[in-house]
């Protein structure tokens, strides 16, 4: 120690001292901070070209346990764009805007129909907001949807979160998307993302989500009833709780399918893709008959369910080959098949509106139910 | 071989992860990146194994006292004083680029002179260290996070939201010429075996590198540059990846932790390749100081028996680091890191020179005192 | 009483060392005479065990047929001590030996009467099972603890004498074959070297030869297990039994001396890693809470998922001071409690945690002077302070988690971890006795980290 060392003490408690004057700036107690937990972006009403955007903002509320619904403010500002409008918000409270925990992005379905890039560029430039965030169509306004309070919704929980990811509810009618996908599948070519529709009831009081929207470029979008969803989402994403009705000869079986794989390949003839193979396993059992079951005649059924599926999978295929939308994937897969030079995307754009498509359906049903 | 070597090239290769390669990288994913990785690999791997090699004659020695010896005092103090600035440089923009880092996505309302002071105490105390006990604590910390670097790895590859089909579409990319910088970049993670120039003189045994170390080597670095290149664009999407700035941060934020502790990945990925950043930039400037010390040291700097000479270079340190932090955008400061790959070529032409002059002049005096 | 001639005088030595000694009331100076024979004897009454005495001296004295043969017999006395200068056999009577005067002749005898030999309870780390008794006060008796419990012929003790006022008597143990024999060097330098006026027990001399006493982890152990000593001396290391003190230290120690308690050594595989593993975990906990409570919630809120930041947010409204000013008082706050509980005797310290735990606590949420989950962190980082085994690693921990709150405070989350990367920077750049600090120690480590020459 000594004198060196005494000296080295004093440094490091004027660097100390020295940061604590600097750093006064960045600390912000988080009873300061406003957490912004739903955003939604409708096209702008008083001004030509620009957006209106609304936060639904989650206030923390004294005794969480005694509190019988959660509380929220809204606040609404149009600007030409969303920082813009989002500054402007920043004057109307007396607390920071946190983003950070703002994890749904609703989009008016009218902007999913023009240029996107212009405000996804806001929401992946900033460092602070979530990649994990959901992203989902409103319709009829994103404004409505976001002040639309569930009677379900517990305090301190925010009921626009737990509807996707698998968090609260799993329902197959529920398309998860994520930013970073819908970034992602929306700017790369060959693939079309797919976003859930969230709709309100008529008094407003439930949120409603069991549709989705295609979105391919250039404005060009397809929704999907709830049965098409249900379809696309089982197949994609493996939701799981998919039950399908068969409807047979006056024979009705309603399949409870808990495990779905689904693979496709591409093949080409003469260089050029022809035709997609989908090959689809399920894996379920017979929840709900209106006649008494034999488990001889599981193979049966299979073969009743086979058919009823893969033509409503079909129907699926079709009206997305006639839109020329591409939710699955086809042409991102068949650009892997080949060499970039022999620029296979462009191929496959002019292949798709003439591909076959093959689905292979194999249902595997493992029991009747408990009752025959 | 012995850990310690395993230690600094595995810790140069993970920390080399995540800003500044991939982003090179990934803007030569149209020109050959993957052609460059795999040429690299190459290059990377017989590197590690010449300097062990040409190391291997000197157990127990460092480079500044083997130039000392066995080559002229001119050539060692050029040689040295281009080896202390390439140790500092490596080490102030790590440093840099991390603040940048920090300051866009873990607190982006402090400034940054703020967080680089976060760093000032530390690292000086690290870098003034005794060397066998940054060995020490360089074993340690590198244990303690290399399995949640494994955990976090093996995360981002097994997510449900990674899309393959991206990762394949770069593969066929594969038919283009490697291009210089991407070389560059992708040699960057690989050659972390040049930190034993000073802690040579730390490790005796088994300094020896064979065929199934050389495989492991080459494996990892396959491993790391791999994940490096291909796995963001699972994420992020191929051709649409050039316009981010930091790729594995936002892959990071795109994985979903959905019954972890902390939800958001992105933290916990943050904070762990800071700790390993922390101790790479430790050693790098640990190794720049004491090159700095062998270049010039003065004798009025020995105060009452006290060397006060590594305060001085490490005042110096910071004070460069602080004005080029405070100065530089992302922009700038990613193009000063792609030029300092790129002249890496020479930085290890120099080193392999030198270390071959070296074992001559040895051979020399060995002949000379045997006559 | 007739003072004849062949009476002889009481010997000059005793008058002299007599009159040093008073006027302190214990002293003894009498004179044995039978039939012409004359002895002498002069000691501390205090410090003297008598019935030895009168057993060992006073009897064999008019047993014995001339003073010749007493002479011899006290001159082969097992506990006869070396006559040295005036001033050693000083410090020696008040020790308890009792200096004889035989014809010109001199003997020092140690009869010691020591009030505290009984080998006391463990009270400092208690476990269920292992030894439940642990060291004396008395030096000789603790030497035969441990003698008892390691039967080596390597085994060695080596005793000397502090230079201070005390004139303690200390002894090193160690096993000569296992022993680091550079540490052994080092300590034995820093023993002879030590400059201090009084050393009270153990406990200082740890501190003091420790070298650095601003030292904030502690490079030696405390400890009154013998079983620990047992295993410590059986490692390789050196223990220091200070006379009148019923700790043992320990040297040299690293980190991972103090996790260990020797209940590890009682149970089965899969349990000691259990708790092992706990009290890492506590370790961690109780260092790191704070601060993380000061980075998350002033910092970066956004790494809480979102229902617990709304939950903490909620808890902290109405709250007035910053995180950082909450979390200091009440970490001082939980400080008073530890420290007035440990001062306390039992029944009130138990009074004294109940009011400050429990209805301060409550009252200071109730009052909006702090929010819920800091008492949840503050709480849970006391409890597992008391997780860790070693009283002495606790209490650096407790100024160690201070520190990291203040680094935090400055940088937020980076600062935690840049902050926590800095203690093992810290703890690895320690010694002890010439031993690392922090190190792991895989097998054939040792080989691969050497020195070079030169």
């Amino acid at each position: 120690m000594g004198k060196v060392g005494r000296m080295k003490q004093w440094i490091l408690v004027l660097l100390l001292l020295s940061s604590t004057l600097l750093s006064a700036c960045a600390f912000k107690d988080i009873d300061r901070r406003l957490f912004v937990s739903v955003i939604g972006i409708d096209p702008a009403e008083k001004m030509e070209e620009g957006f209106k955007v609304t936060l639904k903002i989650a206030i923390p509320f004294g005794a969480i346990k005694e509190a019988s619904r959660p509380t929220f403010a809204y606040l609404s500002e149009e600007g030409e764009t969303i920082g813009e409008a989002i500054r402007m918000l920043e004057t109307h409270v007396d607390k920071v805007l946190e983003l950070g925990h703002m994890k749904t992005i609703v989009v008016n379905e009218e902007l999913l129909k023009g240029d996107l890039q212009e405000f996804m560029n806001y929401f992946v430039r900033r460092g602070d907001l979530q990649m994990i965030a959901y992203v989902t169509a409103a319709r009829p306004s994103a404004e409505t949807i976001l002040r639309v309070e569930p009677k379900t919704e517990a305090p301190a929980s925010i009921s626009f979160y737990n509807f996707f990811g698998g968090t609260g509810t799993e329902s197959p009618f529920i398309v998860t998307t994520y930013l970073f996908e819908f970034r992602r599948d929306y700017l790369g070519e060959g693939i079309d993302p797919v976003l859930p529709i969230m709709e309100t009831n008529e008094d407003q009081s439930e949120l409603i989500v069991n549709k989705s929207i295609v979105i391919g470029q250039k404005g060009k979008t397809l929704e999907l009833d709830p049965l098409l969803t249900k379809q696309y989402n089982s197949l994609v994403h493996n939701a799981s709780g998919f039950s399908y009705k068969v409807n047979k000869d006056g024979l009705q079986l309603l399949l409870n399918i808990d495990h779905i794989k689904m693979k496709f390949k591409i093949h080409s003839d003469n260089g050029k893709p022809s035709k997609v193979i989908m090959t689809i396993n399920k894996v379920g059992v017979i929840g709900e008959s209106n006649k008494l079951l034999s488990p001889k005649k599981l193979p049966y059924y299979d073969q009743l369910a086979e058919q009823t599926l893969s033509a409503k999978v079909r129907e699926l295929l079709h009206k997305l080959q006639e839109e020329q939308l591409d939710p699955f994937g086809f042409g991102l897969r068949y650009r892997t098949t080949k060499l970039h030079t022999s620029n296979p995307y462009k191929i496959w754009k002019e292949a798709y509106p003439e591909i076959d498509f093959d689905v292979v359906m194999k249902i595997n049903l493992k029991s009747t139910g408990v009752t025959e | 071989m012995n850990r310690f070597l395993y230690y600094f090239i595995i810790l140069n290769m993970i920390v080399n992860i995540v800003v500044e390669v991939p982003k090179i990288l990934i803007d030569y994913s149209h020109q050959g990146a993957i052609t460059s990785i795999i040429f690299a690999l190459i290059i990377g791997a017989s590197l590690t194994w010449i300097i062990i090699k040409l190391f291997r004659p000197f157990p127990g020695r460092s480079l500044p006292e083997l130039l000392e010896l066995y080559t002229p005092n001119w050539l060692n103090k050029l040689v040295l004083l281009y080896f202390s600035l390439n140790w500092f440089i490596a080490g102030s923009l790590s440093i840099t680029t991390f603040t940048l880092l920090l300051k866009r996505f873990l607190t982006p309302e402090m400034s940054s002179y703020i967080i680089l002071s976060s760093f000032v105490v530390l690292v000086s105390y690290g870098v003034l260290m005794k060397t066998r006990s940054l060995l020490n604590s360089m074993e340690i910390i590198m244990i303690l996070n290399i399995p949640i670097v494994v955990f976090l790895i093996a995360k981002v590859y097994l997510d449900e939201a990674m899309d393959w089909d991206y990762v394949k579409v770069a593969m066929t990319y594969v038919n283009n010429w490697p291009n210089y910088s991407a070389v560059t970049a992708a040699l960057y993670p690989l050659i972390g075996i040049v930190n034993i120039i000073i802690f040579n003189r730390y490790l005796i045994s088994k300094m020896d590198m064979r065929l199934k170390q050389l495989f492991i080597v080459f494996l990892t670095g396959a491993l790391i540059l791999f994940t490096t290149f291909f796995i963001p664009l699972g994420y992020i999407g191929f051709g649409i990846s050039e316009n981010i700035q930091y790729p594995w941060i936002l892959t990071s934020d795109s994985v979903r932790l959905k019954y972890g502790l902390i939800e958001r990945f992105i933290f916990i990925f943050l904070l762990i390749f800071l700790s390993l950043s922390f101790l790479n930039i430790t050693i790098h400037w640990h190794v720049a100081q004491k090159l700095f010390e062998a270049f010039y040291r003065s004798k009025k700097l020995i105060v009452k028996g006290k060397d006060l000479n590594p305060y001085l270079w490490l005042v110096l340190f910071w004070g460069i680091t602080f004005l080029v932090a405070g100065r530089m955008t992302e922009y700038q400061l990613f193009l000063l890191g792609k030029y300092f790959f790129n002249q890496q070529p020479l930085f290890l032409i120099v080193l392999i020179g030198s270390l071959m002059l070296i074992n001559r002049g040895a051979k020399k005096k060995w002949a000379k005192s045997a006559e | 009483m007739e003072s004849s001639s062949e009476n002889q005088q009481t010997p000059d030595l005793l008058l002299k060392l007599a009159q040093q000694l008073s006027p302190t009331k214990d002293i003894v100076q009498t004179t044995l005479q039978v039939e012409g024979k004359q002895a002498f004897v002069l000691y501390l009454k205090s410090a003297v065990d008598e019935i030895v005495l009168h057993k060992t001296v006073v009897k064999p004295f008019y047993e014995t047929a001339t003073l010749e043969v007493y002479a011899s017999y006290l001159d082969s006395a097992p506990n006869k001590k070396e006559l040295a200068d005036e001033q050693s056999i000083l410090i020696n009577l008040t020790r308890g030996n009792v200096l004889v005067a035989v014809q010109q002749q001199y003997f020092l005898l140690e009869i010691r009467n020591v009030g505290f030999d009984e080998v006391q309870q463990i009270t400092l780390e208690p476990t269920i099972h292992g030894a439940q008794l642990g060291l004396s006060e008395s030096i000789e008796v603790s030497m035969n603890v441990i003698r008892q419990r390691y039967h080596q012929p390597s085994l060695v003790f080596d005793t000397m004498e502090l230079k201070d006022q005390s004139n303690r008597a200390i002894a090193l143990v160690y096993d000569k074959v296992l022993v680091n024999p550079r540490a052994l060097q080092l300590i034995r330098k820093r023993l002879e070297n030590l400059d201090f006026p009084l050393i009270l027990s153990s406990g200082d001399l740890q501190l003091y030869l420790n070298g650095n006493k601003k030292s904030l982890f502690p490079s030696c152990m405390l400890t009154e297990r013998p079983d620990r000593l047992v295993y410590n001396i059986s490692s390789g290391k050196i223990i220091i039994l200070v006379d009148g003190s019923p700790h043992a230290v320990i040297a040299p120690v690293v980190f991972f001396d103090f996790m260990i308690s020797m209940e590890d050594m009682y149970h089965g595989y899969w349990i000691s890693l259990l708790t092992l593993f706990l009290r890492y975990s506590g370790l961690f906990a109780c260092i790191v809470l704070p601060a993380l409570y000061v980075g998350v919630t002033s910092y970066t809120p956004d790494v809480f998922r979102t229902e617990l930041a709304l939950t903490v947010a909620a808890s902290r409204i109405g709250v007035p001071y910053p995180s950082y000013i909450e979390v200091f008082f009440m970490l001082i706050f939980i400080e008073f409690l530890t420290e007035a509980s440990i001062r306390l005797p039992t029944p009130i310290s138990a009074t004294a945690t109940t009011v400050g735990g429990l209805i301060l606590g409550t009252a200071a949420v109730e009052a909006a002077l702090t929010s819920n989950i800091m008492i949840i962190v503050v709480s849970l980082v006391a409890v597992s302070t008391f997780v860790i085994p070693i009283n002495e690693l606790g209490f650096a921990v407790r100024g160690l988690r201070f520190i990291l709150l203040l680094y935090t405070t400055f940088f937020g989350l980076a600062g935690l971890a840049i902050g926590l990367l800095g203690i093992v920077l810290f703890l690895a750049n320690k010694e002890s006795f010439g031993v690392a600090y922090l190190k792991l120690g895989w097998k054939n480590r040792t080989k691969e980290l050497g020195t070079g020459k030169g």
